[in-house]
C-alpha cells in the first residue's frame, strides 16, 4: 500500500508518517508512506493508492479529489489522531477507508 | 516543561488551529456557493477548535510568564503560532466574505 501524506508544510505530517509506517509493520501489513506539501501534491498524488490529508489543509479536498480523479480515496485525517500522533488509529483509518473504497 | 511535553502541545496546537483555519476556509468556500447551513455549521466548528488551540496555547504562555525562559522556541512551535495567526486572519476574512456574499445575493 502507497500512502500519501499532504499537509501545509509537510513537518508535522513527516514525524506522523514514521509512526503510521510502525502500526503498519507491528501488524505485518507492507506500507510505503512519505509526506509532502500541498504546494507539491500533483507531482506526488500519482504514486499512491491513497491520499491523506493533515487537518490543516482538509479544506483542498475536493481539489485533491479532482486532482487524482476521483481514482484513489482521499482521506482527512482525524484531528484528535494528528494531534496526539497517534499512528494506530490513523493506520486504522487508512486500513478501514481502502476496505469501503475497495467494496463500492 | 520537557521536550517532549512542547512537542505534544505543539502537535496539538498545530492540530486544533490547523484544522480550525481549514473550516474558516471551508466555510468560505459554502458561502460562495450559497450553501449556508454548510457555512455556519463549520464556522460553529471552527470557533470550538480554535478555543482549544487557544486554551493549550494560554498554558504556555502561563509556564512562560512563571518562569521565563520556560518555554524554548523550536520550530514546531513557530508551524503552531503561524496557524493560529492564519486561523484568526480567515476568520476576521470570513466574515467580512459573507458579508460580501449576501450583498452579491440580494443585488442579483
Amino acid at each position: 500500500m502507497k500512502v500519501l501524506m499532504l499537509c501545509s508544510m509537510g513537518m508535522s505530517t513527516g514525524m506522523l508518517c514514521d509512526r503510521i509506517k510502525a502500526a503498519a509493520d507491528a501488524q505485518g501489513v507492507e506500507l510505503t508512506i512519505w509526506a509532502a506539501s500541498e504546494i507539491n501534491a500533483r507531482e506526488n498524488v500519482g504514486e499512491a493508492d491513497i491520499v491523506l490529508l493533515g487537518p490543516q489543509v482538509k479544506y483542498i479536498k475536493d481539489r485533491i479529489v479532482d486532482m487524482v480523479e476521483n481514482k484513489i480515496p482521499v482521506m482527512v485525517i482525524d484531528m484528535v489522531a494528528y494531534g496526539t500522533m497517534n499512528g494506530e488509529k490513523v493506520f486504522a483509518d487508512v486500513q478501514a477507508c481502502m476496505e469501503e473504497w475497495e467494496h463500492d | 516543561m520537557t521536550e517532549d511535553q512542547l512537542e505534544q502541545i505543539c502537535f496539538e496546537l498545530i492540530a486544533y488551529a490547523g484544522s480550525a483555519r481549514s473550516e474558516y476556509i471551508g466555510a468560505i468556500q459554502a458561502a460562495s456557493a450559497g450553501r449556508w447551513d454548510e457555512a455556519e455549521a463549520k464556522v460553529k466548528d471552527a470557533t470550538e477548535q480554535f478555543m482549544q488551540a487557544h486554551n493549550a496555547h494560554q498554558d504556555l504562555i502561563r509556564a512562560e510568564v512563571e518562569q521565563p525562559g520556560a518555554v524554548p522556541v523550536r520550530i514546531a512551535l513557530v508551524h503552531a503560532e503561524d496557524q493560529m495567526a492564519s486561523a484568526e486572519s480567515f476568520k476576521i476574512l470570513g466574515d467580512l466574505f459573507f458579508d460580501l456574499y449576501r450583498r452579491m445575493e440580494r443585488e442579483k
